[in-house]
This record gives structure tokens, sequence and C-alpha cells, in this order.
């Protein structure tokens, strides 16, 4: 496990995105999101499985998930979540945005360094 | 607030199914069931508040957002504690001096008097030209002749109720010694007509009003109770002196309650039977021709005001008329005549009393409105600047946020949370703030207008809400602005600077500035003004050394001595004083000099030709030494008759001043020339000048005023007030006169003991105020300006770097481009002077009738102050200006600006 001060708390709308990541792989419950986050981002990323719920709640308000009730891996019964065609098209959008900013950072960053 | 379809029994399921599932991977990975559970509850946080996050949904999060965003907004406000400081100290100022000046003026000029049914009083006033004269110190504020009041209380056609008052002052004696109070005469039907009801015992009814010196009976004010009795329970039925005769107290009125003059507040009330005690040797009930009560009233049902005016009119011809037939009557030319005769009643809303106080106090006050206004707006605009300045300087944080997904609604309301908590703060510290500044305003007003003042320092809370939300709409739309050039930009345009976000931003903030300057430079003009007219009225003094000068009045017939024993009396005095050792002179004169106010008269001058002046001229009458004790010169002529050579009380001989000689005798020789009071053409011009005086401010200070000067001992002399030039200290010469008066007479009140000096500034309390206010405001507006500018042009300097980089790398001198610096700062004040310049003209009427030896547009006042804020405006420029000079071209062409 990464210890505490090494994880990045997540910023306000970065959680819409991974989640709705997560799930392009198949529909999955609030627990199995908030455990796939953390495994893909190396332990990285920290997720307040509290908080997780008013950001699926939002995503599904605005169209891009929907929820069923379903049985887990281990039987146990679980509400599972899945990307709507609205929600993919969401995160196609977001990616790109994400992406280019990444790409602006980058460049912003490197800048500064050769100027030191 | 949206709702869900879910049930929370739903939602709580999967937070119980989510548990399970850590609990199982958590065992899984080889914890003990125990450990499992607690560490699943705690990476799920709290397990009641998902719950409450789901019942509330959205609320939730928004206070939840809240809370960060305060506490960012305090990191970033804490981050820039100048800025912030600046911001908040002139909010703080600006509301606490607009709540004290509002809450003034609308104690003096809006509010109602603490009556019943205040919009249903009217108050009559004779409204054209009155033959006759007015007494008493209820000023000239509408007056009517008593005997008038008298024949329309007997219809009922017209009023419901109505009633007389006037103001004098008395000596009363509660226990020991005679004190000076206000009492307010006033008839029957006061009390029933204002609606006030009795604290204690009971107030006067119809039963009070006679027989004239029938009623010695006193109403206490609740205010006078409680203060001079400590709110004495057995004060009804006790007898008190009232200047020097017994009269029984038969009640206290309702608390809060002052009177119907806001500027005089009375101690007590008499009945108006009684006018003859209040001031001795003259009742005028009967008098037609001397008016010294206001008449108030409410009208009959279902009379409106208009019809009232038509129902009075046919009576009040044939009152005209018929006092045309009464005794004394004078001879009126034409044109009085027919002005007499055109003159009607009048009905004037009642519901605030009537008071001079209003025109005393109304000029400065909105004087002081508008400026506390103006500051405000600059306040204002300055929280705008440097809220402006710091949304700009932070717009790349903001791009970053917004492109790490931070929904832009979001940052709006990060940067209104800033804006909030600033004007808040600056409302809760203008709110504390400014009942302090209200004293102090009070204290200024009060020197001026006498200690009675019933003004409180009060804060008006519907202005402070006011101010509150004019604030809190300036810091919302100036953290809104650059929110929404940044909002509107894309994000990775502002990282590449390809969005020029700071570019619109600066030339609002440039606007600002401009305002800022102009706003400057009015207030600065004002301190100029109000300055040189305190400077001018000091400087020039009353022309006379006022070195070891003191006054102080006496009235004996108030403090019961008959009014054939008060001349010599007042003559032995003034002998007794002279011969104190530490007094060199002494006189007196019936009117106490230095007030604004006394006896004016018109009068007809009879010299080669016949002049009668449209205007009165000031009069006093004075004793022989009073020339002398001033310093003032009998420049031809002689000097008044001592007491011994006096007769009777018929005015014979008389004094003018230099410029009454230059104004009405043109230079026929004045030594033998006749007046005599009014103009009409049956004037009695019998009274012969004997001498001419030097010329001295006696009336006020800003006039020279052509004056006349009667013979003290050719007069009934009810007081005076004495003048004693000492030799040595006033402090000494005031106990010795206190001491020498006890032993001469010890029933007198010895009043108002002060030096000439100490006069002269209650005389000047007015512009003292409006100099020192503006003087302050100028400063605080001249620095708000200058850091103003200063951050615009620092942001600009910035800016430009790259741009100055490559013409210095270009070879061009950097003298030149600090120039262009300076050359940015003179352009901004120039324009916020050329702004300001017509304003100046505008505001200038306003203050033109406070201003003395100096025109609102005063070419050296406008020069001076142009130049002074310029010279702050380009120093504030040279900062940001070496800064370019001395930068080097290489870096500057690398840096990113």
């Amino acid at each position: 496990m990464t210890p505490d001060e090494q994880r990045i708390a997540l910023l306000q709308g970065t959680l819409d995105l991974l989640i709705l990541r997560t799930l392009v792989f198949g529909p999955e419950h609030g627990q199995g999101i908030a455990r796939s986050i953390q495994r893909e981002s190396d332990d990285v990323l920290l997720v307040d499985h509290g908080s997780l719920y008013p950001a699926l709640q939002r995503l599904e308000r605005s169209g891009w998930i929907t929820a069923e009730w379903g049985k887990s891996s281990n039987n146990r019964r679980a509400r599972f979540y899945e990307l709507t065609p609205s929600g993919r098209e969401q995160l196609t959008h977001e990616t790109d945005q994400w992406q280019r900013l990444v790409a602006a950072m980058a460049r912003v960053l490197g800048l500064g360094r050769q100027e030191a | 607030m949206r709702r869900t379809s879910r049930s929370d029994a739903d939602f709580q399921a999967e937070i119980e199914a989510h548990l399970q599932l850590e609990i199982d991977a958590l065992i899984d990975e080889g914890m003990s069931p125990s450990e499992a559970r607690r560490e699943a509850k705690r990476r799920f946080g709290n397990v009641t508040g998902a719950q409450e996050k789901f019942y509330e949904g959205n609320r939730f999060l928004w206070l939840d957002n809240l809370r960060r965003d305060v506490l960012l907004a305090l990191r970033q406000l804490w981050g820039a504690p100048l800025s912030t400081l600046l911001v908040l100290a002139s909010l703080t100022l600006a509301i606490g001096l607009n709540g004290a000046v509002f809450s003034l003026a609308d104690q003096t000029l809006l509010r109602s008097l603490p009556i019943e049914d205040p919009k249903g009083l009217v108050q009559l006033e004779w409204d054209g030209q009155f033959v006759g004269q007015g007494m008493g110190n209820v000023g000239f504020g509408k007056l009517i002749p008593f005997p008038l009041f008298r024949e329309l209380s007997e219809r009922d056609d017209v009023f419901s109720q109505l009633f007389a008052r006037s103001t004098t002052d008395v000596h009363l004696a509660l226990d020991g010694r005679p004190q000076p109070v206000v009492a307010e005469l006033v008839t029957g039907r006061y009390f029933e007509t204002l609606g006030i009801r009795p604290a204690r015992g009971r107030l006067f009814d119809t039963s009070d009003d006679e027989r004239p010196l029938g009623h010695p009976s006193v109403v206490l004010s609740h205010g006078f109770w409680t203060t001079a009795t400590g709110g004495d329970e057995d004060i009804v039925g006790r007898t008190v002196n009232l200047n020097d005769f017994p009269m029984t107290v038969v009640g206290v009125a309702q608390p809060g309650f002052n009177g119907t003059d806001l500027g005089t507040p009375p101690d007590l009330f008499l009945p108006m039977m009684m006018k003859e005690r209040a001031t001795p040797g003259w009742s005028g009930l009967e008098a037609h021709r001397t008016r010294f009560s206001q008449t108030f009233g409410r009208l009959a049902d279902g009379v409106s005001v208009e019809q009232a005016e038509a129902r009075l009119q046919p009576f009040f011809k044939n009152y005209l008329e018929e006092d045309t037939r009464r005794d004394h009557w004078p001879q009126l030319t034409e044109q009085q005549e027919s002005a007499y005769f055109a003159s009607t009643l009048a009905l004037q809303p009642g519901s605030q009393g009537e008071s001079r106080l209003r025109q005393q106090v109304g000029r400065p006050l909105l004087i002081l409105a508008v400026t506390s206004a103006l500051v405000f707006l600059l306040a204002c605009l300055n929280v705008a600047n440097l809220t402006m300045a710091r949304v700009l300087a932070a717009s790349r944080a903001t791009a970053l946020r917004t492109a790490l997904g931070a929904p832009r609604s979001r940052l709006l309301v990060q940067q209104l949370t800033e804006s909030a908590l600033l004007a808040g703060a600056g409302c809760v510290l203008g709110l504390f703030s400014a009942p302090f500044v209200s004293r102090f305003l009070v204290g200024f007003l009060a020197d001026g207008v006498g200690n009675t003042l019933s003004l409180q320092p009060d804060v008006d809370l519907r202005l402070l809400a006011f101010a509150a939300a004019a604030t809190l709409l300036t810091t919302v739309l100036a953290g809104l602005a650059p929110a929404w050039f940044a909002a509107g930009a894309k994000p990775v345009d502002v990282l590449k600077q390809k969005s020029d976000v700071g570019g619109k931003g600066l030339s609002a903030r440039r606007v600002l500035v401009v305002a800022q300057v102009a706003l400057a430079l009015l207030l600065l003009v004002g301190a100029g003004l109000f300055s040189r007219t305190l400077g001018t009225l000091r400087s020039e003094g009353p022309g006379y050394s006022t070195e070891n000068l003191l006054m102080f009045r006496l009235a004996p017939a108030v403090d019961g001595i008959e009014m054939a024993q008060t001349e010599p009396l007042v003559a032995r005095l003034l002998e007794e004083i002279e011969a104190l050792p530490d007094v060199v002179a002494a006189g007196a004169s019936s009117f106490a000099m230095l007030r604004g106010s006394g006896w004016n008269n018109p009068v007809t001058v009879r010299g080669r030709t016949t002049v009668a002046t449209e205007d009165s001229l000031p009069m006093n009458a004075v004793s022989p030494g009073f020339f002398e004790t001033l310093g003032a010169r009998i420049v031809r002529g002689r000097p008044f008759n001592g007491l011994d050579d006096q007769e009777g009380w018929d005015l014979r001989s008389t004094i003018v001043n230099e410029e009454f000689v230059r104004r009405y005798l043109e230079g026929a020789e004045p030594i033998g020339a006749r007046l005599g009071f009014g103009n009409r053409p049956d004037a009695d011009v019998s009274i012969e000048i004997v001498g001419v005086v030097s010329d001295f401010q006696d009336f006020s200070l800003r006039d020279s005023e052509a004056q006349v000067y009667f013979s003290l001992w050719e007069r009934r002399v009810g007081d005076a007030t004495f003048y004693v030039r000492a030799s040595t200290s006033s402090e000494a010469a005031m106990r010795s006169v206190r001491s020498a008066i006890a032993q001469t007479e010890p029933r007198l009140t010895l009043l108002s003991l002060r030096t000439i000096d100490d006069q002269l500034d209650r005389m000047l309390a007015t512009e003292r105020m409006l100099a020192t206010l503006a003087t302050a405001f100028a400063l605080i507006a001249t620095a708000l300006a200058v850091i103003g500018l200063f951050g615009v042009l620092s942001y600009s300097a910035e800016r430009r770097t790259r741009e100055v980089g490559i013409r210095i790398a270009l070879g061009a001198d950097r003298w030149r481009a600090a120039g262009l610096m300076v050359r940015e700062a003179a352009s901004l004040s120039l324009y916020g002077l050329l702004v300001a310049l017509p304003l100046c003209w505008g505001l200038g009427r306003l203050i033109e009738s406070q201003l003395y030896g100096v025109a609102p547009t005063d070419p050296a006042t406008l020069f001076l102050a142009t130049l002074g804020l310029l010279g702050v405006c380009l120093a504030a420029s040279l900062l940001p200006a070496r800064r370019v000079s001395r930068m080097d071209p290489l870096i500057a062409l690398r840096s990113e600006n």
C-alpha cells in the first residue's frame, strides 16, 4: 500500500471521469468501482468510499449511468451501475479534454523547467 | 433540490451491501472479521454521512462546497493582507460614515415627531407680508399672532383641534439654586392634539387655559424628570420656584416626547396663560402685531387641506381688514399695503414640527451626506479594483482549475464567496464604527447649535442594510467581471496566453482608476474650499482682539428681580467688575454677540436724503463701556451717556458703524442725522445719530453688516450679556467675576460664562466640522486613488515586460521605456481630472452657501488640488517605471508575460 502522504486526494470533477472510465469494462457495483480506481492507479488515487455515492447519484441523474440490483461474484446482493450511450459519449469528450489539458500542462511545466 | 425516486431504505441497503462486499474482500486479503469490519467502515468514511448526503442530495454538497470555498477565500485574503486590509478599512470607514450621516439627516430632516398620527398634524403659516415684529426664541418659523390663534380656535368648521406654542428660557429652582432650563409654553389642547399621555400625574387641558397668570402649574418632560430629580416618584404636587415664583408640578409627560421643536427640547411645559411669568414684563397674549408663537392643529373630519385653506381665507381677509382699524396701525406704502392684503393663511404639513435646526444643519448635513456617499462610492470602486486585481492575478490558476474539471459555476461561486466575505466583514465593522462616527458628528453639531440638542447618535439600520447590499453588489460584480472573462475564455488559451483575459480586465481597471482619481479630486477641492473658508474666518476674526476677553449672561428679571431694579443692578455690576484688579474694562449688551441671531429691524434713515432699508439691520443696545472693552473706537461724535444722565425708556441716541455710514448716508455728515424703526412712510424718524464706531463683527462672522447701536440705558433691561477684558488670564478673571456677582446679588444665576474664543469656536463649529471631515475624506480618497493607480500600473508594467524588453534590446533608451509608465500614469490621472472638473462646478453650487471669502470655482484651489493630485499620481508611477527601466532584456524576452 502507498503511504497516505503520497496519495492524491481526488479533485472535484475527476472522480466522475474515473467512474465513467471504470464502467467502460462493464457493469460494476460501488465497492467494485472504488477498489478498481484504487487498483488501476496503483493505489495513488485515494477514494473515500463514502464520497463515491453522491458522485454515482449525480451521474445517474445526468443520465450517464443506470443502476440495477444484482448478484456479486461472491453471491451477495449489490447495486450494479452501467454506462449508457450518452455516458460513453461524455467519457470520450472528457477524456479528450483531459488529454489536451495534460498535453498543455506538460508544455507549460516543461518550459518552466527550462527557464529555471 | 430535486427529489429522487429511490427510497432511503434502498440506499441504506446499497451501503450495507458495499460494506459487506468490502469486508468480504478484506477477509480474503487476510484480515480477521472484526478487523475487516472496522477497516471497511473506516474506508467508507462516515456511513451516516453518506446517508445524509443521500437524503439531502445537492444541499449537502452545496454546504460542503461552501465550507471549502470559505476556507479557500480566507486563505486567499490572508495571503494578500495589505489589499484585504485596505478594502476592509475603506469599507468600514465608508459604511460607518454613511450610517452615521444618514441617521443624523434622518433625525433632523426626515423623521416625524414621536406623536399620535403625525401625518394628520398641520401647521399654520402667515403666507405673505406681516405688519409687525417677531419675538422670542422660536425664530421666525411660521409665527401666528396669538389673538389670531384665539379666534381660529373658536371655529369648529376647519379644525378639530388647535394649539399654540412657544419656547423661552426660564430659571427653575427645584430645591436650592435656580438653574436655567428651557420651557415650552403651550395652550390647553397641546397634549390632547399631539396624543401625548402623562407618565405621572396629569397633563394640561383646556381648564389650564382660562385666566392669564391664573394657572401656576408645571409639567416636566420625562427626560428632565429623570435627570434633574432622579425620577422622583413624589414629584407630583411638589412646589417649585420658576423665575422666583412658586408653581406646582402637576405631572410628567410621556417618555421620548421632546416638544415640537427638535432643536430646543423643553425641560418643562407651562400653560400659555403663564406667559408673563415666563417672560417677565411682557405678556404678548393680546398683541396683534407682535408674533411669538406657532400654531398647529388637526383638520375637522372630512375636511381636506384645500377645503380648509379655502374656508380660512374669507375669515382671514376680515382679520386683515380689522387689524388696520386697530390702534397703532402704521402707515404703509401702496406696495406694502397690497402685499399685506395679499397675505393668506396656508396649511403646512406639521408631522415634523418646526425647527430652526433644520435650516441650520440641513445644508451641512446634505454636504456631509453627498461627501460620504462619494467616499462610499470610492470605497466600492477600490474594492472592485482590488478584487479584480486579485482575480486577474489568479486567472492562470483559475484556468488550470477549469482544465482539471472544476465546473465554471463552482469557480464563480468561489469568487463570490471571497467577495461576500469581504463585504460582510466590512459591513459588520462599519456597523460597529458607525455609533462612534455618529457621536463624533453630533459633538460637532451640538457645539454649534447648543447643548440642548436632542439628536441621538443612533445608527440607521435601513441605511446599513442599504450599504451592505450596495457593498455586496459591488464586490460581487467586481468579483464576477474577471471571472466572467476567465470563464468565457478557453482554459487552454489562457494557459497559452492566447486569450487576453488580463487585457480585458486591465482596461476595466483603468476605467475604475479614472473614476477614483476623479472622485479624489472632487473631495480635494471640497477640502481646499472648506479649509480656506475656516482659515479666512479665523484669521479675519471678529475685528478686535479676543485675548483675555470673556463673556457671560445674566437675566435679572428671570431671577425674580423687579423690573425697576434691573437697570441699576446691571450698572452697579459693571462698576464692581471694572473695579476688580484683574479687569481692564467691562461692558454689556442686551443681545449676545456672535450668535448669528438677535435683534433686527428695517430702519428709515434721514440724512441729506431719506432712505428706508429693504432688509432688517442688526441692532444691539450697549453700555457706554462696551466699545472700549472690545477695543473698537468711536471715530466720530461721542460715546453713549452714563445711566445717571438718562431718563425714561425712549430711545433717543444711536451710534452706527462705518459700514452704515458708507451704505446709507451717501457722504452726508452722520452726526446729527436721524433714524427710526421700520421702513414705512410714517416711520418715526427721531433717534439722533450721536457717534460712529469703527467696524467689527457683531451679528455673525461672515458679513460686514451696517450695524445700529442704541444705549442700553434707554431701553428696559431684563437681561444682558457682559463682556470683560481681563489684564491677567481669563481663568483668574472668571473666578473673580464669579465671586463679585455672588457678593453683589446672590439671587443671580450666572449663564454661559466663557471666553470669546470659545464662543468663536462654537460659532465656527459647522465650518470646523466641514473643513476637518472634508480634509480627512480627501486624504483617504487620494490614498485610495493612488493605491488603485499603483496597482494598475504595476500590473501593466508586468504585462509589458516583453514589449519593453524588445525595445531595449533594439537599442531604445531605458529612460524612454520608463517614461511609458509615467505617461500611462499621467494619461489616467488627466482623464480623471477631465471628468472631475465639470463635476466640481456642479457640486460647487451645493456648497456655495457654506463658503466664505472663496468662490466654489476658486482657480487657486482648483489648481493646487489638481497639481497635488497629479503629483502623487506621478509619484505612484515611479516604482513601476524604475522596475521597467532596470529590466534585463534577455530575461524579459524569455519571460512568458
